[in-house]
């Protein structure tokens, strides 16, 4: 009997059959997948050694993350990109995530918030950050007709007001008021206290009000 | 405004207030047209951020990467698991950084190539060879690595269809995602770049 290098990437249990019958372990569909798991089954099921529970992750939370990194960037290819850095760093470190400690959807916000902000950094300090692709929104293929058509006008005159707005306020306001995490998970999301999240999203609100005010 | 002001109208607009606690704010406000114009502002501002959720999106799919690839590049599994069967290979495509997986490819202009690792487990074997549409069906060898044999390739975006020939015995990848029918009656795997 051959045997083979076993990798970290190929791994394998014993229920998963013949590889030419199943759905392959190549990229990762982003399309939604029934909940059969909860998101701690399915880490519990990847830390024992079966790669296929990442895609069932992925697929749930992946638009959250695409979400996130789409307000924060206003571009369509950074968002994409980011979402891809989010689930390396969470493909690579999910074997430590302990799941008595935290949701799923959290440290994959945190991830995500960090991935942004780093990402935001290095892009100032190579001076790659102009406007964005700010209308991205309305161009983006992927949203339903629907939700390219209604609103598309007043989406991008909030966004263009949002994209204006220092980062720390806009990691605020777009995970309270537009992804509706209370500020409990937000605390643990960013690791700030609950007093300087609500104050970040007063002043981050204000200045957001204002800047659609003078027509941004 | 006074700041204990914003924060009441932060803890209204956020729904922390409860009832009686909240219609005594917008009485208040009442009497004063600045705390009444300021949660007006608030709330709007609200409703307008309320149009950007809920929006459905799918990113491209996941490309996972391999625990010791170099941080240059970004490995793509392309087979399964491995079958039961007394040799094993396997394809792996090398791309460049930041051309992401091969979806994104055809959205940030063509690659001009793609590496390929090909490689196949048979330490038993004295020689192994690739044949396939990429060269002509004219079997090259391939290097020992310990037990295994490999290759590199680099290929233009496209499917290709091969096969090993090990010791002389044409032999289809046991790993490979597709097959197509050759024109002897046997499947020829089928590389998709």
């Amino acid at each position: 009997m051959v045997q083979t290098s076993v990798m970290r990437f190929s791994r394998s249990s014993p229920g998963e059959g013949d590889p030419r019958g199943g759905q392959p372990p190549g990229p990762m569909p982003a399309s939604p997948v029934p909940a059969v798991d909860d998101d701690q089954a399915l880490v519990a099921r990847f830390q024992a050694g079966d790669a296929s529970a990442f895609r069932p992750l992925y697929s749930r939370h992946a638009p959250a993350v695409y979400r996130l990194a789409l307000r924060m960037t206003a571009s369509t290819a950074e968002a994409e990109d980011i979402t891809q850095v989010v689930f390396e760093r969470a493909w690579l470190a999910l074997d430590r995530f302990r799941t008595g400690e935290a949701q799923v959807s959290t440290w994959l916000y945190r991830v995500a918030a960090n991935a942004c902000l780093d990402h935001l950094k290095s892009a100032r300090r190579r001076h790659e950050r102009g406007s964005g692709d700010e209308l991205a929104w309305q161009a983006d293929p992927r949203l339903s007709p629907e939700a390219q058509v209604a609103g598309a006008q007043a989406r991008g005159r909030v966004e263009r007001a949002l994209q204006a707005l220092p980062e720390k306020y806009r990691l605020v306001v777009v995970l309270r008021d537009i992804e509706e995490r209370p500020y409990e998970e937000i605390r643990t999301i960013l690791q700030l206290p609950i007093t300087t999240l609500k104050m970040r999203a007063v002043r981050g609100r204000e200045k957001l009000a204002a800047a659609l005010e003078q027509g941004t | 405004m006074k700041r204990r002001d914003r924060e009441w109208v932060r803890a209204l607009v956020d729904g922390e207030l409860d009832a009686t606690t909240a219609e005594a704010l917008r009485a208040r406000a009442r009497q004063q047209p600045e705390l009444a114009a300021y949660i007006a502002r608030m709330e709007g501002l609200r409703s307008n951020l309320a149009t950007l959720r809920g929006v459905s999106v799918s990113p491209r799919p996941f490309v996972a990467p391999q625990k010791n690839a170099e941080k240059s590049g970004r490995w793509l599994w392309l087979m399964g698991p491995l079958a039961a069967v007394g040799a094993a290979a396997a394809v792996f495509v090398l791309k460049p950084a930041g051309q992401g997986g091969p979806d994104a490819g055809a959205a940030q202009g063509e690659p001009a190539g793609v590496e390929v690792r090909l490689s196949f487990a048979a330490p038993q074997a004295s020689e192994v060879r690739v044949a396939g549409d990429f060269n002509g069906w004219q079997p090259e060898p391939l290097a020992r690595e310990g037990d295994r044999w490999a290759t590199h390739l680099r290929l233009p975006p496209g499917r290709y269809a091969y096969m090993y020939v090990v010791d002389g015995q044409w032999t289809a990848d046991p790993e490979a995602h597709s097959f197509r029918d050759d024109e002897f009656g046997r499947k020829n795997a089928v590389l998709h770049l």
